[in-house]
């Protein structure tokens, strides 16, 4: 399968019609009734490994904020209990939750599951610290 | 190929003779770079998880953290494994895992050298972001400083 049907095949998991571009998709996925907003999700294909690279935007971090957020997500990340085997990470403002994946797995586990693991994580994440999407 | 048969096969590849988990499934490897953890993770998918202590977090650690967040951004600073922060000991850890079923002793091998290479690489990184702020300079947290 290529990155291409997988990402066709997702949107049809999702009831959604997905389309990636140069390796490359992105789009939005909210819950009903979800008090902490839509997340953003990224999956870059990595054609040189074959692997996914599925990136969820959990939300602008405040790094004014002192030390309290960033420990916060490398706690979480202490052997993956706080992100379902995921790794939070810093993209300037923004924290990213991610998982870097092998296509035949992403379609073998179910790419829909693997994402919505994301989101929950992403969602428990805002609940904590009280942020929600700031998504651009 | 299950758990136990994987490590005795890799450690008799790198002429570990007998290389075997504990009851518990896990086992060590010792080097001048540190001790290698790994264990076997048996979830809804049996996993391997590599596991190794990189430092202590230090006192003033905003530029650490964040360099060990950056680092784990995309993966690619740290080859597939993961920075994070042990709470109980505070002290900064790397960890990657694999399912056992996409493993075999060449892939294990080629892992656990990938990931002591990283070690290495990430503790360098980390000790330097921490030296800079003992030089003075002032973490980049993305927000305007006076410098007092």
């Amino acid at each position: 399968m290529t990155f291409e049907e997988a990402i066709a095949a997702l949107g049809e998991e999702f009831g959604v019609e997905l389309s990636a571009e140069d390796g490359k998709v992105s789009f939005e996925v909210s819950a009903d009734g979800g008090d902490f907003g839509p997340v953003n999700f990224t999956l870059t294909y990595q054609p040189e490994t074959e692997m996914l690279l599925v990136s969820a935007d959990a939300g602008v971090v405040d790094l004014e904020g002192g030390d309290a957020p960033l420990l916060k997500m490398l706690e979480a990340n202490h052997m993956y209990s706080g992100t379902e085997g995921a790794s939070f990470s810093l993209d300037g403002e923004h924290a990213k939750l991610e998982r870097l994946i092998c296509l035949d797995a992403f379609w073998q586990e179910g790419g829909k599951s693997i994402l919505m693991s994301l989101f929950r994580s992403v969602q428990a994440w805002r609940e904590e610290n009280g942020t929600s999407a700031e998504i651009e | 190929m299950t758990y136990e048969e994987l490590i005795e096969e890799a450690g008799a590849a790198i002429g570990i003779e007998g290389f075997a988990p504990d009851d518990d499934g896990v086992c060590m490897l010792i080097s001048d770079i540190g001790e290698i953890v790994i264990m076997d993770c048996k979830g809804q998918k049996e996993m391997v998880l590599l596991n190794a202590a990189v430092a202590d977090v230090p006192p003033n650690a905003s530029a650490t953290l964040l360099a060990a967040l950056e680092s784990n951004k995309g993966f690619k600073d740290t080859n597939g494994a993961t920075l994070s922060v042990d709470p109980e000991t505070h002290r900064f850890e790397l960890s990657r895992y694999a399912f056992l079923e996409h493993l075999d002793p060449d892939k294990f091998i080629e892992m656990v050298e990938k990931f002591a290479t990283t070690l290495v690489a990430v503790r360098e990184k980390l000790e330097s972001a921490g030296d800079k702020l003992a030089e003075g300079e002032l973490p980049d947290l993305g927000g305007e400083f006076i410098r007092v």
